[in-house]
């Protein structure tokens, strides 16, 4: 048999975007090439080098701050302050520069300075805390030029009261306010309007902690529950309490960062000297207790850091049938060795442990699922600060992670009428054991998923005319790879699955994942008519499974731009492409298994006369060809508006249209099975089985099967206008104000052709739907489901630093959501014909004069049937919709303190009706929630 | 405090509390509310629907009225509600050709009418029809679509069944021409019976044989079609065994039996279902029809407005000789009379089980005649009226008559 010939799909233009993609590679590369003539004598230079010393000390007690971190990211240098609280930046161009400088537990700072000779740059760093005037406790938007991304900071994080990581995402404009809730897999979707999570949106957002990606390419499903293959990481396993700062970039990230598609969230963890800390969260579902010391060793032996967290949940207090649980821990050293060479050694381990089960007030009857994750990572990185004119900072990360899920599931399987047990791996007909009613059942799933992880980077920076570059560029790779058991049942004739979906499937015999990539970017800045400009171009390269038949490869040209057009206003501008790498789940698929019914006397009245064949059919899609990356293009327009009083606006449009995610393929596969009866092929022996003339069967079905292989037909599109506006700050009042919001559009489609079962009625003649004469094909990517949503926030944050108190109100308005699916009328475009005498499926076109022709039949059923009309449901609007949240953050003392949030404040759940529907439902369910949480530093 | 001292005291405040407690009857009611009943054509103008009982029922309330010389009935004090009305009148085969204004043959026949839902919130009259019906021979006695729970507590739905009986005192033989069907069941109603005077619409068609085969039904005896002729009761024990089965619908859901003749499948709304899609909690109006038509090239249609979906076959009323609406249960509000699918002279009543969604053994089985049950065999109420002629019981077994509920 074979299968449908895959040019039956439509190649989703990825020859036109790989064309287009390599024509704008080219063009930045002449660019660059042109511009760089000259370069090397330029950055190796006659020019004078300086040293600028920063001192950096606290701006209470006047003590020096040993392990700041400076940074002039313009030339790309990099120093450590030492014992003695000094760093040294050498090798300094003239230039007028900007120096970052950053600790655990201060405040940042930026310092700009005109370099003409040997510097000393004094800094007093001024210690975190609600005693300051200025607190963030909300995102903080990028700069113009850089990816458009968001902050969030260590304040940001224990206001918000954050269990886990996705629930930052509600600082982002756009995002709406949610309740935390750990006892289901949190995936994070970037700048889509829909209500449920788009997997391919998901498994293309990179969460990176501590310069290490956290992968899902290795997941498989498990086929019991709460999977994340193919999926976006479950972020639940990352508690915030040890982290010290958060960039979550949906715009055009650099391309540093890759595997991608939506976006990326980097995560660094706290590192450095820290006093105890204690903290507890409690809410009605959750709770969530942390440690965490950071200590110093003494003058050369560098700060260990140690944290530990619980954190305990479960859905609903009233019936506890889900509940999850979080243990993790972690061991940071940070050392600077040869007095220059910063370091950083981490071990990280989590154990994550779902379940769900009988309330406990019911009679126990064993029913149960659980899912114990337990994960080590390490990770090793540094910093080389060369100082060499083409190598100033050498960076690399080394991590390795590796992990058990071990699912276990027991229930009663249950189903209507007899349960054939099939558990044959082969093609045949086999005589199966069967079950006429439910029976219990346990087994589980185990799953490894490793992964290996360098990278090796180098920053440089030169000035070379009236441009200042800042080079970065790195290679990377990483092997990840699943090598366990997978599913498996207790008792294979009690099995969890008794159909297709459950044969046991080890991943050992699937490959691990070899990923190479490398990339390369310059940041410039130059000055031209009086106006700034910023332009962050760079290249990525990305390679999985270099050399094997289901190779692919992506070319991925970013730009960041801005043109400070007046001292108030910032252009920023950017196009980026991107691309996510398939995982093992969407490249080795499991094969396909069809079980059918052969013969049947199970009814016998005589047991020793009851028995039960059915034929087993087996495809070995074995590895996906043809798979290509998912890829994703992001273009972005924007104004950022600098008033007086350090109010500002930042207004952002953006197209991020993904055309090939990943689905399923849906390509057909022939094969035929004998039905055998009493009298026709089946003969009944009194007192014994009965026997089969395989030969002869009551009749031969033609089966029709879907192979599972997987393509890159998901099609997403997310547009729309965010905007971040800072009010300013009322004195009198001691109150900021921000106002955030998006209008946000998401389309979605599969551009795949639908091969669909033609309707008949003579159900005779088809007793089983996949036993059909034929199949038609319509075309792909004309059903389109859209959401839209406009909502904004706006924020008051009372702050009085002599009550060491934060006190913030959010005013979140949906103004609009739309909700629509557009299916217009199906005209099929071909016919597949079954031609078994050739083996084979023979598409046959359908030409405009056979639609003409009302009495068009193909194998007896009118065409004129397989026309249907489209069936656009109205859009559903709904009225504008508010909820207030309130959170309260206030330190007791300076070793003390305690916050407190109540969600939806004013229990505002109103009676409303959409625009679909005259019926009443009550909106903001689930909304309200409070909590507290206290913490202790000494 | 002396007054709570006194018995008489507390228990007049025990009383009073108690009382204030109970679910009263509106203190608001209809005084006078006049049903007139119309006779169908066919019938001496003299003829009246005297002496006959009228039934109101409503979810909550149900009163019964008989009816003056002139085929009045009168009711009074009645709470206000919205009311299903029905009658039934059996006619012997003789007085039927005293009755009627022509030369008519000897068959008994039953009169009946009724509305699903009418608005009694004021005095008034209103006006019942009445339609005629021959009383047929082979008539549907037992309905088992609720299932059970197995030996581990697990729904179980393997053992649902219809039984057929021949009333009649002639043997009945059940050839080709013989069908029975299922209702569309689609959750909001596709063809109510009220917009579709003159067809059912079925979401699946059976038919006992497809060649030249015979199956005889003696007087008094039945024809047990099943989804899974075996015994039930070795894997659920509340279940029925079904092994003595006329019939079986073959499909590879169930458990067959290769020594039971095959029910023939004409049309099926869904193509995956090829046995009797029987809904557990109800929706499952099932009826009898005979033709010599090719039934396979009936129409189908889509629900009314949709051009893709689920399609119903069509069949026209006319055909149908017998039928059962079985109604779903709906929580707080009992079984929605809006959604019959079955003309009111195919059933002018309705029935429903009472769990919502099923598993708890019961089953809608007709009720005995016991004026003319005798020794040798039973007879049960046809008066084309289910609510008048069938009982819910939680014991389901085929071919048994004898239980209390049903006599």
């Amino acid at each position: 048999m074979k299968v449908l010939p895959k040019s039956l799909f439509p190649k989703v233009n990825s020859v036109q975007v790989r064309n287009q993609t390599l024509r704008i590679c080219a063009l930045l590369g002449m660019v660059i090439l042109f511009h760089f003539q000259g370069f090397s004598q330029n950055t190796s230079g006659n020019r004078d080098k300086h040293a600028v010393q920063v001192i950096v000390s606290d701006s209470v007690t006047g003590e020096r701050i040993i392990g700041a971190a400076l940074q002039m990211k313009s030339m790309g240098i990099y120093a450590i302050t030492n014992n003695e609280g000094v760093g040294i930046l050498g090798n300094v161009p003239t230039t007028m520069a900007t120096i970052d400088i950053s600790c655990l537990g201060y405040e940042s700072q930026v310092r700009t300075i005109n370099v003409k000779g040997d510097v000393i740059v004094r800094v007093k760093l001024i210690e975190t805390s609600l005693e300051l005037k200025e607190v963030t406790v909300t995102a903080k938007n990028s700069a113009a030029g850089a990816a458009t991304s968001s902050q969030i900071g260590r304040q940001a994080i224990e206001h918000l009261q954050a269990n886990n990581l996705s629930d930052l995402m509600q600082l982002l404009p756009g995002q709406l306010m949610q309740n935390n809730d750990l006892t289901t897999a949190r995936q994070i979707n970037f700048r889509t309007a829909g209500s449920t999570n788009d997997a391919n949106n998901a498994f293309g957002a990179s969460v990176i902690m501590d310069g290490v990606p956290v992968s899902n390419n290795a997941t498989m499903s498990d086929k019991i529950s709460n999977n994340t293959a193919g999926n976006g990481v479950d972020m639940r396993q990352i508690g915030t309490d040890n982290i010290e700062s958060v960039e979550i970039i949906r715009g055009i990230p650099s391309a540093e960062y890759g595997d991608l598609t939506s976006g990326a969230v980097i995560v660094k963890t706290k590192a450095g000297r820290t006093p105890y800390e204690v903290r507890t969260k409690v809410n009605p579902t959750t709770i969530n207790s942390s440690f965490g010391k950071g200590w110093s060793l003494g003058d050369k032996n560098g700060f260990l850091n140690a944290s530990f967290d619980y954190a305990q949940a479960w859905g609903d207090p009233r019936t506890k049938i889900r509940s999850f649980d979080r243990i993790s821990g972690s061991l940071t050293y940070t050392n600077t060795l040869f007095k220059i060479v910063r370091t950083k050694t981490k071990v990280n381990i989590n154990s994550l442990i779902d379940w769900m089960g009988e309330d406990l007030d019911l009679i126990a009857d064993g029913t149960f699922t659980s899912q114990k994750e337990f994960r080590i990572a390490v990770s090793h990185d540094g910093k080389i600060p060369l100082n060499l004119p083409l190598a100033r900072t050498i960076s690399y990360v080394a991590g390795f992670s590796t992990s058990e899920r071990n699912t276990r599931t027991s229930n009663f399987y249950s189903r209507t009428g007899i349960i054939p047990i099939v558990n044959s791996l082969e093609t045949g007909y086999f005589e199966i054991p069967y079950r006429s009613s439910s029976y219990k059942t346990s087994g589980g799933a185990i799953s490894t998923p490793q992964s290996f992880y360098f990278k090796l980077s180098n920053t440089f920076g030169a000035s070379i005319q009236r441009f200042t570059h800042s080079f970065n560029m790195g290679l990377e790779y990483r092997y990840e790879v699943n090598n366990a058991i997978g599913f498996y049942n207790d008792d294979d004739l009690l099995p969890l699955k008794p159909n297709s979906d459950g044969r046991p499937r080890p991943y050992s015999d699937i490959p691990g994942l070899n990923q190479l990539s490398g990339y390369v970017e310059d940041n410039m800045a130059w000055k031209l008519f009086g106006m700034r400009f910023k332009l962050v171009a760079g290249l990525r390269y990305t390679h999985l499974q270099p050399g094997m038949d289901e190779q692919v490869w992506s070319l991925s040209p970013r730009i960041n731009a801005s043109v400070a057009v007046t001292k108030w206003l910032d252009l920023r501008l950017g196009y980026g492409q991107n691309a996510k790498t398939p995982g093992l789940v969407h490249l080795y698929p499991e094969k396909k298994y069809t079980d059918k019914l052969a013969a049947d006397n199970t009814g016998a009245a005589n047991p020793a006369e009851r028995a039960l064949w059915y034929h087993t059919y087996v495809y070995d899609v074995k590895r996906t060809t043809g798979l290509k990356n998912s890829t994703n293009t992001k273009y972005e327009i924007g104004l950022d508006f600098k008033l007086p009083e350090n109010r500002n606006i930042s207004i952002i449009a953006y197209s991020d249209n993904t055309p090939n995610g990943f689905s399923g393929l849906g390509l057909q596969h022939l094969y035929t099975a004998g039905f055998y009866k009493a009298g026709e092929g089946m003969t009944l022996v009194p007192g014994a089985k009965p026997v089969i003339d395989w030969n002869n069967p009551s009749r031969v079905d033609t089966m029709w099967i879907s192979t599972g292989e997987f393509g890159n037909y998901a099609w997403a599109l997310n547009r729309g206008i965010e905007f971040d506006i800072d009010l300013g700050r009322v004195e009198q009042w001691n109150t900021s104000f921000f106002l955030s919001g998006a209008f946000m559009e998401t389309q979605s489609k599969t551009t795949a052709p639908t091969i669909s079962t033609p309707d008949n009625k003579n159900i005779a003649m088809y007793p089983e739907s996949n036993m059909t004469p034929f199949k038609y094909v319509y075309p792909g990517g004309i059903n389109i489901d859209t959401n839209r949503r406009f909502s904004t926030q706006f924020r008051g944050v009372l702050n009085i630093p002599a009550l060491r108190m934060v006190l913030s109100s959010s005013l979140q308005v949906i103004w609009y959501s739309y909700d629509g699916s557009q299916n217009p009328q199906r005209i099929p475009i071909a016919y597949l014909l079954p031609d078994m005498a050739n083996n084979t499926v023979t598409y046959h076109p359908i030409t405009a004069e056979m639609l003409a022709d009302p009495n068009y039949t193909i194998r007896g059923l009118k065409l004129s049937e397989a026309i249907t009309d489209g069936t656009d449901n109205p859009p559903v609007t709904q009225p504008p919709l508010m909820m207030m949240s309130t959170r309260l953050t206030k330190d007791i003392s300076k070793m003390a303190g305690f916050s407190f949030f109540v969600n939806n404040t004013l229990f505002y759940q109103p009676w409303q009706s959409s625009s679909a529907s005259s019926t009443l439902t009550e909106r903001n369910q689930g909304t309200f929630n409070f909590g507290m949480e206290l913490y202790f530093k000494f | 405090m002396k007054i709570f001292k006194s018995p008489f005291i507390l228990l007049t405040a025990f009383t009073v509390l108690m009382v204030s407690c109970l679910d009263e009857t509106p203190s608001v009611t209809i005084n006078r509310y006049e049903i007139r009943v119309e006779m169908p054509d066919g019938f001496k103008p003299d003829i009246a629907y005297a002496n006959k009982t009228i039934i109101l029922k409503s979810n909550r309330f149900s009163f019964t009225g008989q009816t003056n010389e002139e085929g009045v009935a009168v009711f009074t004090n009645i709470v206000p509600d919205i009311y299903s009305i029905s009658t039934s009148w059996e006619i012997e085969g003789e007085d039927y050709i005293e009755m009627a204004d022509t030369v008519v043959e000897s068959r008994d026949v039953v009169l009946s009418g009724s509305i699903a839902a009418e608005n009694i919130f004021a005095e008034g009259t209103k006006t019942l029809s009445l339609s005629k019906s021959v009383r047929q021979s082979l008539i549907v006695s037992k309905v088992y679509a609720s299932g059970t729970k197995d030996n581990n507590n697990r729904n179980y739905v393997s053992d649902q069944y219809i039984e057929f009986f021949n009333n009649s005192d002639e043997v009945v033989i059940i050839d080709s021409t013989y069908y029975f069907g299922l209702v569309e069941a689609e959750s909001v109603i596709a063809y109510p019976a009220s917009k579709n005077p003159g067809f059912v619409y079925a979401r699946q068609i059976f038919r006992f044989f497809d060649n030249a085969t015979q199956f005889v039904v003696q007087p008094g005896g039945t024809v047990l079609v099943v989804n899974s002729a075996v015994d039930h009761l070795e894997f659920a024990p509340l279940s029925v065994n079904l092994r003595t089965a006329d019939f079986e619908a073959k499909s590879p859901t169930f458990s067959n039996n290769s020594a039971v003749r095959e029910l023939k499948l004409i049309f099926s709304a869904f193509p995956s279902l090829i046995y009797m899609n029987l809904v557990r909690g109800g929706e499952n109006g099932i009826f009898l029809f005979k033709t010599e038509e090719n039934v396979k090239q009936f129409p189908i249609f889509y629900i009314p407005g949709r051009e893709t979906g689920n399609r119903y076959m069509q069949i026209p009323a006319n055909l149908i000789f017998d039928g059962v609406e079985i109604l779903r249960n709906k929580v707080n509000v009992g079984p929605d009379v809006t959604t019959k699918r079955l003309q009111s002279f195919i059933d002018a009543g309705f029935m429903n089980i009472n769990a919502l969604s099923g598993y708890t053994n019961e089953s809608v089985e007709r009720r005995v005649d016991k004026a003319k049950t005798n020794g040798t065999r039973y007879y049960l109420i046809d008066t084309n009226n289910s609510t008048n002629d069938m009982r819910t019981v939680t014991d389901p077994t085929p071919g048994k008559y004898d239980k209390a509920l049903l006599n």
